[in-house]
């Protein structure tokens, strides 16, 4: 089943909608769903004209992008084969090369579905990995906050430079860690000196 | 003499009846999913196997080939959440190997090669990070997954790409769903960056008013803030849920006590339950001892409603069995479990 927003993307979402009492249901693929979700809210519900302005901009967005979409087509992951207009088709890339491949309009992809394009997650590095000094720095901050609104400004200094410090720590760890690029798929074989990250 | 049963009530169990991370992980050197071949399928079955076994619990895991499963047994995994429903959809090449406690699966060759899930009941996300974590932690040390550093974890969908975690809970809501509010409930989900839907049944219809609660966004945001995030907006809708059913105690205690222990008369009763009908009266029971008007543990109910699901009741049964065979069924074991499951 295709997406009933844009009907280019398979859909994947069953999305229910209430308007003033009344239920609103769509199959949406992810892309449109995100921005449904992120419009609802936004939406003047009581202005009918504002109703209709933002049915026929958003009509008129996921047209444009179709288009756009459609320009990338051709593009080949060399890596699989897999082209751009196949990924359209089942929604799935083909593998890890496939996102450098198509970057450009992967990027403006993962915007729309995330409202973002940088990780801001976990990073392999095994048992020391950046997650849990990451949760450090996070309980540390809110300690921070207590102290100056105690006006502990003594324990205040100590918390920021263990902060800072955790933070250059969490910095290093990130850089450290030597990314495979994917065009290596094949060639993973003798260069493991890499790997032991 | 009655069998004793052991319960633990999971922290805010009386409306949220699990927690779940899941982590999507692909090996950067195998293609994904739609070109995943027999051979390739293999390879991920034989690297993942591997790994986990040689962890710290890794002989507490069992290998489960989808392909050497019947039917019956298969959707029973579906129902007692310990695999998804998409894993059925590549059963030539699917497997999931499942710890003994439950709360630990791997699932292979689904959407992505590897997807570790931690399931625990209650509110408990956290914990069930954690644990889903800790496999991906000691597996990527064999064999690297698919990273990148502007897009985190690649995912053979966008949609997962980033920390590849979706993490849920599942909830009770029958006082907001009967008082008309689960529209306003979803509104503000939406704007915090969170889905909800109904759990069991086709589109809107929420069976047993059982929804599921998750993130939707996994590009952007750290693993932490996620849960954080999630588990804050669990808390508020659990207060708001207790609220509005001590608001119809208050109204009239003696109707809600009707309206609901009806219900109970009837799975007592009952010679023949449909799975529909059975959702709506477990919503009803489920509600009545939370609210302490039925002396039934929850967790034992909760799993009771788990096992007389459509699958799990075949694989009971032994054999394949007709629709009407599975109603008779199901209202034999509810009688007889309930009425162990009610303390005296």
């Amino acid at each position: 089943m295709m997406c009933e927003d844009c009907g280019v993307r398979p859909a994947k979402f069953h999305l229910m909608t209430i308007i003033n009492g009344d239920r609103v249901e769509r199959n949406l693929c992810p892309a449109c769903m995100a921005r449904h979700q992120k419009q609802i809210p936004g939406i003047d519900f009581s202005n009918l004209a504002g109703i209709l302005n933002s049915i026929l901009e958003n009509r008129t967005g996921a047209e444009e992008r179709a288009r756009q979409d459609a320009e990338y087509d051709e593009l080949v992951c060399e890596q699989c084969g897999m082209t751009y207009g196949e990924f359209q088709k089942c929604g799935m890339l083909g593998c890890a090369a496939c996102y450098q491949a198509f970057k450009t309009p992967m990027t403006a992809l993962l915007q729309r579905v995330h409202g973002n394009t940088q990780h801001a997650g976990r990073v392999p590095g095994g048992v020391h990995s950046g997650t849990s000094i990451r949760m450090n720095i996070d309980r540390l901050r809110q300690k921070l906050q207590k102290a100056i609104a105690d006006e502990e400004y003594e324990q205040a200094a100590k918390l920021r430079d263990t902060i800072r410090a955790l933070t250059i720590q969490l910095e290093r760890k990130e850089t450290d860690i030597k990314v495979r690029p994917p065009e290596r798929l094949e060639s993973e074989e003798g260069e493991g000196d890499e790997d032991d990250v | 003499m009655k069998t004793m049963y052991e319960y633990v009530l999971a922290p805010d169990q009386d409306v949220v009846i699990s927690s779940r991370v899941r982590l999507s992980r692909n090996y950067e050197d195998l293609p994904f999913s739609p070109k995943l071949t027999p051979e390739y399928a293999e390879e991920v079955v034989e690297r993942t196997a591997d790994a986990v076994f040689k962890t710290e619990n890794g002989a507490a895991f069992t290998l489960l080939r989808m392909s050497e499963l019947e039917e019956d047994a298969r959707s029973r995994l579906v129902e007692h959440h310990l695999i998804s429903y998409d894993l059925l959809k590549f059963v030539n090449r699917s497997a999931a190997m499942v710890s003994s406690a439950g709360t630990v699966t791997v699932m292979l060759n689904e959407e992505d090669h590897v997807r570790f899930q931690g399931l625990l009941p209650g509110l408990q996300l956290e914990r069930s990070a954690e644990m889903a974590l800790k496999l991906d932690e000691a597996l990527e040390k064999r064999y690297p997954f698919a990273f990148d550093h502007q897009w985190g974890f690649l995912t053979a969908c966008p949609a997962n790409t980033g920390t590849g975690m979706r993490a849920s809970v599942i909830l009770h809501l029958p006082a907001i769903s009967g008082g008309g509010q689960m529209g306003a409930v979803m509104q503000t989900i939406a704007k915090l960056g969170l889905t909800i839907r109904g759990l069991y049944g086709e589109g809107s219809e929420a069976q047993g008013n059982l929804y599921q609660l998750s993130n939707q966004a996994t590009l952007g945001r750290s693993e932490e803030d996620v849960i954080r995030a999630l588990s804050a907006a669990t808390g508020q809708i659990v207060e708001h849920e207790r609220k509005m059913r001590e608001d119809a105690e208050k109204k009239d205690m003696l109707q809600l006590q009707d309206r609901l222990m009806r219900s109970w008369g009837e799975l007592m009763y009952a010679r023949l339950m449909t799975a529909k009908e059975f959702m709506h009266r477990y919503s009803d029971i489920r509600y009545a001892a939370s609210m302490g008007y039925l002396h039934a543990p929850l967790p034992g109910l909760d799993t009771l409603m788990m096992d007389v699901q459509p699958g799990s009741l075949g694989v009971r049964a032994g054999k394949l069995i007709s629709p009407r065979e599975s109603e008779i069924l199901r209202a034999k074991i509810l009688r007889e479990e309930l009425q162990d499951l009610v303390a005296e």
